[in-house]
């Protein structure tokens, strides 16, 4: 049996639930990888690559940035995916955070996000449950901060925020303070 | 009926409406150019129990939100809101990396001028010692007493505080309103109070002395006005921790303070001649 994502909505954006879902031990990142490329419109979900997510938070952080911008019509790439995707980054290179933070030909693990608006084929928590199952070869975990923390490549992080060796980051609530600082300020600062 | 939903009576003259509709803002402060509120809820991240590592503060939010001025010219208002917001959240965020004690800044929309923030909670300086100084008071008629309460119950949180503005200026910010309100301090345990600074809408980054002595010269007049009667001897005090602060720096920071205190002198002298001519 497939298993639920988990769904959150975040309060300014009641329209637009999210599902959540973890997958380890994934062995067709590659087809995923060239699906997307080629715009296969079944594929309308965020694949983001867990080694580097801190926590949900984390991710929920770049949701909030890419809704925001959706809201305003200042998206800087074509879908919501992308923009989620290019919103976990610090900086504006699109191409860079799309290599840095999506999925890659070489990732085991995946973190996917579907912004499960009216507008979509696929809306219902159990719905896309049905169709990642189909999408993705791998196990199916319950998304929790504690599952997600044992995937995480904190030196990954470290590199990809551009954080000095002298900010310690084993306090992951620290850690995640400077991260969502880093997603919203993208582009200001 | 008016009860159904407080924030109803309140003029907001733009906040989204998507916020407003989401969550549950009080007004706390309407200022001259923000009108801050306070939120128990994280602006979104939802509480769920899958969720353990967010950076949630059970202190609650603040938004801080800069309406646009039908006032101003509209292209001018949106630039100058812009330009306040980045300042602000670039130097908190800054702030926060290097270890000093501000909120921790959750999150930001320059466009329509939203800051959101970690709440402190605590008094401000102002209220802080104006509520001890009546406690002083209500002890003892003899002001030799007084002075022995104030040196016990004040002049610790006031090295602190300048300690903590001596890390700021050690880093070359400038905040660009110091004030009594503009100090607030947490409950950190038994009576220890935490000096946090905030409001860093005017902040700038500077190397120069006389910007941070322009900085201490601000609070010294917002002392004046706000405890005139003891404004000399708090000034002191602070003005000690602010100067023990740099020592720690070793002597980059022993020399920066000696050029700092040499150019509040001038400032000083500067503000009385300007009094005098009135
Ligand atoms: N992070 C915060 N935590 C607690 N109170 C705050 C915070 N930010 C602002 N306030 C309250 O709101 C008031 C006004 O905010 P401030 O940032 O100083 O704006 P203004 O420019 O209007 O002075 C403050 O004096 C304080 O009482
Ligand atoms: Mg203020």
């Amino acid at each position: 049996m497939p298993s639920t994502p988990l769904t959150l909505t975040l309060p300014q954006f009641p329209s637009s639930p999210l599902h959540l879902s973890l997958y380890t031990n994934v062995t067709n990142a590659p087809t995923i990888r060239s699906q997307l490329l080629s715009g296969n419109t079944a594929y309308s979900y965020a694949f983001l690559d867990p080694s580097t997510i801190l926590s949900i938070s984390h991710v929920l952080a770049a949701v909030y940035r890419a809704l925001t911008e959706r809201e305003a019509g200042t998206m800087r790439t074509r879908t919501v995916n992308s923009e989620i995707v290019f919103s976990m980054a610090p900086s504006m290179n699109i191409g860079d955070a799309l290599k840095r933070f999506g999925v890659k030909d070489e990732s085991t693990a995946l973190f996917v996000v579907k912004v499960a608006d009216e507008a979509e084929d696929v809306v219902g928590a159990e719905e896309v449950g049905v169709a990642l199952e189909s999408i993705v070869e791998g196990e199916s975990v319950a998304l929790c901060d504690d599952a997600l923390q044992a995937l995480t490549d904190i030196e990954v992080v470290r590199k990809n925020y551009k954080i000095p060796q002298g900010v310690v980051l084993n306090d992951r609530i620290a850690a995640a303070q400077i991260v969502t600082g880093a997603i919203a300020l993208r582009g200001y600062s | 009926m008016a009860d159904d939903n407080k924030n109803a009576e309140i003029p907001l003259p733009a906040l989204p409406e998507g916020i407003v509709k989401a969550l549950d803002l009080t007004l706390i402060s309407q200022g001259a150019e923000a009108l801050v509120f306070f939120s128990q809820s994280h602006p979104f991240i939802p509480t769920h129990e899958a969720i353990t590592n967010s950076p949630g503060f059970s202190a609650g939010y603040i938004l801080k939100y800069r309406p646009p001025k039908p006032y101003r010219h509209a292209l001018l208002d949106a630039q100058l809101t812009k330009h306040r917001t980045l300042s602000e959240v670039r130097s908190l965020y800054k702030l926060m990396l290097a270890g000093v004690k501000v909120p921790v800044f959750v999150s930001v929309d320059p466009r329509q001028g939203i800051i959101w923030m970690e709440n402190i909670s605590g008094p401000s300086l102002k209220k802080w010692i104006w509520g001890n100084e009546e406690v002083i008071d209500s002890q003892t008629e003899d002001e030799a007493g007084r002075a022995k309460l104030r040196e016990e119950k004040i002049k610790g949180t006031l090295l602190s505080v300048g300690s903590e503005i001596s890390k700021l200026h050690f880093m070359d910010m400038v905040h660009g309103d110091l004030t009594t309100s503009n100090l607030v301090l947490r409950n950190k345990n038994e009576g220890e109070m935490e000096p946090v600074i905030i409001d860093f809408g005017l902040s700038s980054q500077s190397t120069l002395p006389e910007d941070k002595a322009v900085d201490l010269y601000v609070l010294e007049r917002a002392f004046v006005s706000t405890h005139p009667m003891h404004a000399e001897e708090y000034i002191g005090w602070l003005l000690e921790g602010y100067v023990a602060g740099f020592g720690r720096g070793k002597k980059t920071g022993v020399f920066k303070v000696r050029e700092i205190m040499k150019k509040l002198e001038a400032v000083r002298l500067r503000g009385r001649k300007r009094s005098m001519v009135g």
